[in-house]
């Protein structure tokens, strides 16, 4: 199989290139995951891709102004146009009644309509160097030299190093910042802190992914974390864990076609994580829900079905046995429910199948008696505690008879002081 | 009727600050003594807020200044903690009740520095203290509105300062931990802490503050409550909310004239 083949030369590195592809996408995810997280619980990621397009008109211009390719050099001229839309916003924003969401869309397509048609100027000069440049919009990760890995290294090692620093810092800023600045922390200093790191981790991130899609690098793997953790530490570690596993993966497919950008790649792949969290995270996932929806109804089931079993009884106490068409008659229900709920109960052993029907056994019978119990307190409580007048309270009952735990019973039934009649004369069960 | 204080914790002289030049806040000018819980109270849009936020350092006066503990904000601020409105956040941050509460502690232990265990016992001692000791490991965002504003209260005790400015830290708070919290803020009042709150039930207002500051944009009074709380001011306060004040300031704004007129 060719895709196979591919697989095994990709991770058996027989191509070095691949090694520097890969860790390139290590520093990648650790650089932009790690700043993505605050930008992402600031709600500030459309910063974010303002600044991944503004830093597209700096490498053009260092590239023209120096004629070089080097990484260091390019980086020198994104930093200084990034950071020069921010600036722009914060002052249009301040002294003006533009909106930040307004300034930002602003900024973002003047820088970036400067930087196409500076891309395009230098490919019509056609300068030799130039050939890469272009890799600087959707990213090509095939492109990176060791000398661009080293420098991809050494800038997520500051990220980390400074993000470690001042942890507790940038967690207040971005929870509450206003008691951040009530309890003195230099709010001015921190947030400049915060965008330059963010320039820095778009301005190594634009080789492997390109500036048109280095925003949702920063945003899709924080996103992907909070699902899985209400705890920001584990979410910093988890999002970096999501950024380098994203661009593992879009890596490797672009790899197996050269003609492939890496950006976009990589961003569904992180895109598809987040997908994949938004259904499978355990309590906040779809799936979960689902699930517990699904454990939840199927509960119901078998404690209405034992409870039927146990009306009929009470009706019947001369018969043992009674059939599925009996307990439909006492009881509308899905009868393909019905048998389902009565499978689960014989697997547990609460029922019994016989020749001419189904019948309870002790513990069975003692959990269909529970619940009518609970019915009918819960009836008691309400007519009597809560003067809602008898004819209303069976539906409420219905519904309350699956949730109350056995502590809330015994609480329910010392304050009602162990009736045992219900408001409507039938016995409770004791 | 303004009554001043001897040795005041905090001072507000002449303050106006204002939204894109309307006035929240008009030639307030106030004195607080040391060891008193003082009621801040006023009708929605009174200013209350601002004026706290003012004493925080948090809003920018156009003119006038505050002083706490005889001293500009800024050279005081670890001696001063301030509980926000809860709406001011938003509560589904990945913290646990605990994490909060923990800020508190963040500026006393500093850059680089982390928090000791003792920062974690008395946290959670803080949080006993506003009965929420059950709720620690809680992610914030499953808590009810009344539990977050506690888990508020809470951060600011474990600030240990001595002045506390509180934003209506009974918002959403029921009947008995509302009683509950006034006699720990009484307590905390004996032990010679300053505490300011911003405050909307009358009733128990007149019951647990010693001082009272009747806002209205104007200061319509600041005193012990015996001289303040009477039927005039209240009615100056509550009565009437579009006062002439307010229709000057909303035509000052029209005109974009200066608030002051400069010298
Ligand atoms: N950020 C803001 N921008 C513009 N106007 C504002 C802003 N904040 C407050 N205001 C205005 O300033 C005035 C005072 O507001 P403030 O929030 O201080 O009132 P408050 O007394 O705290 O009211 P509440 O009881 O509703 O909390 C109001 O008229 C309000 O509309
Ligand atoms: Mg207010």
């Amino acid at each position: 199989m060719i895709l196979l083949s591919t697989i095994s030369d990709f991770f058996s590195f027989s191509d070095p290139n691949v090694l520097f592809v890969l860790a390139g996408m290590v520093f990648l995810g650790i650089s932009s995951s790690t700043i993505g997280t605050f930008a992402f619980l600031r709600k500030r990621s459309l910063t974010g891709d303002a600044i991944a397009h503004s830093v597209l008109p700096g490498i053009c211009l260092a590239f023209l102004l120096f004629d070089t390719r080097n990484l260091w050099v390019l980086l020198g001229g994104a930093f200084v146009t990034g950071w020069l839309s921010i600036f722009l916003v914060d002052i249009v924003t301040r002294k003006s009644r533009i909106k930040t969401d307004a300034a930002i869309g602003i900024a973002l397509s003047v820088f970036f309509g400067a930087g196409i048609v500076l891309l395009t100027y230098i490919q019509q000069t056609g300068n030799a160097g130039q050939s890469g440049l272009n890799n600087f919009l959707l990213g090509k990760a095939a492109a990176m030299s060791p000398d661009d890995i080293i420098t991809m290294m050494v800038v997520s090692g500051i990220i980390v190093l400074v993000v470690v620093l001042f942890f507790k810092e940038f967690t207040l800023l971005a929870f509450d910042p206003e008691y951040a600045r009530a309890s003195g922390m230099p709010i001015r200093f921190l947030e400049t802190l915060l965008t330059t790191l963010t320039v820095m981790a778009v301005a190594v991130g634009i080789q492997a992914v390109g500036v048109v899609l280095m925003a949702a690098m920063l945003i899709t793997p924080p996103a992907a974390a909070r699902f899985w953790t209400n705890n920001l530490k584990k979410m910093v570690l988890l999002s970096v864990a999501f950024g380098i596993l994203g661009g593992f993966m879009g890596a490797f497919i672009s790899y197996t076609d050269n003609r492939m950008p890496t950006g976009p790649w990589v961003v569904t792949m992180t895109s598809l994580l987040v997908l994949f969290s938004l259904i499978a995270a355990p309590g906040k996932g779809l799936a979960a829900s689902w699930l517990l929806r699904r454990r939840y109804g199927e509960k119901v089931g078998r404690e209405n079905t034992l409870k039927v079993l146990y009306h009929l009884k009470e009706q019947h106490p001369e018969r043992q046995t009674f059939t599925m068409e009996a307990m439909l008659q006492r009881r509308s229900m899905d009868p393909v429910k019905l048998a389902r709920a009565l499978r689960s109960l014989i697997k547990k052993g609460m029922v019994v199948r016989q020749d001419n029907g189904y019948q309870l056994n002790t513990s069975g019978e003692e959990e269909g008696k529970r619940i009518v119990r609970i019915h009918r307190l819960w009836e008691m409580y309400l007519t009597e505690k809560m003067n809602i007048a008898a004819d209303h309270v069976h539906d409420d009952a219905e519904a309350i008879e699956h949730i109350i735990t056995p502590e809330m019973e015994e609480k329910l039934a010392r304050l009602l002081d162990f009736p045992d009649k219900d408001p409507h004369n039938k016995t409770i069960p004791w | 009727m303004t009554i001043r204080a001897e040795h005041p914790v905090i001072e507000a002289h002449d303050l106006t600050v204002s939204y894109q030049r309307k006035p929240a806040l008009w030639g307030v000018d106030f004195s607080l003594p040391a060891g008193v819980l003082t009621g801040i109270i006023g009708p929605n849009g009174a200013g209350k807020s601002t004026l706290i936020k003012a004493i925080m350092g948090l809003a920018h006066p156009d003119s006038g200044y505050v002083r706490i503990l005889g001293r500009p904000i800024d050279e005081v601020r670890e001696k001063v903690a301030y509980v926000p409105q809860r709406g001011s956040v938003d509560w589904d941050f990945p913290a646990s009740v605990l994490d909060v509460v923990l800020m508190g502690r963040y500026r006393k232990r500093g850059l680089l520095r982390k928090l000791h265990a003792a920062d974690k016992e008395l946290a959670f001692h803080c949080l006993e203290k506003v009965g929420m000791q059950d709720f620690i490991k809680r992610q914030i965002s499953q808590l009810s509105g009344g539990q977050q504003q506690r888990v508020f209260i809470a951060r600011a005790l474990a600030q240990q300062a001595e002045v506390y400015l509180m934003d209506e830290p009974f918002a959403g708070i029921d009947a008995t931990t509302e009683q509950t919290i006034f006699e720990l803020l009484g307590e905390m009042r004996k032990e010679g802490k300053s505490i300011v709150v911003v405050h909307h039930d009358l009733q128990s207002a007149y019951k647990y503050f010693d001082w009272i500051i009747l806002l209205n944009t104007q200061l319509i009074g600041s005193g012990p409550k015996s001289d303040i709380f009477i039927p005039e001011f209240l009615r100056k306060t509550y009565g009437g909310k579009l006062n002439m004040l307010t229709s000057v300031g909303e035509l000052m704004a029209e005109l974009e004239a200066p608030l002051r007129e400069k010298n």
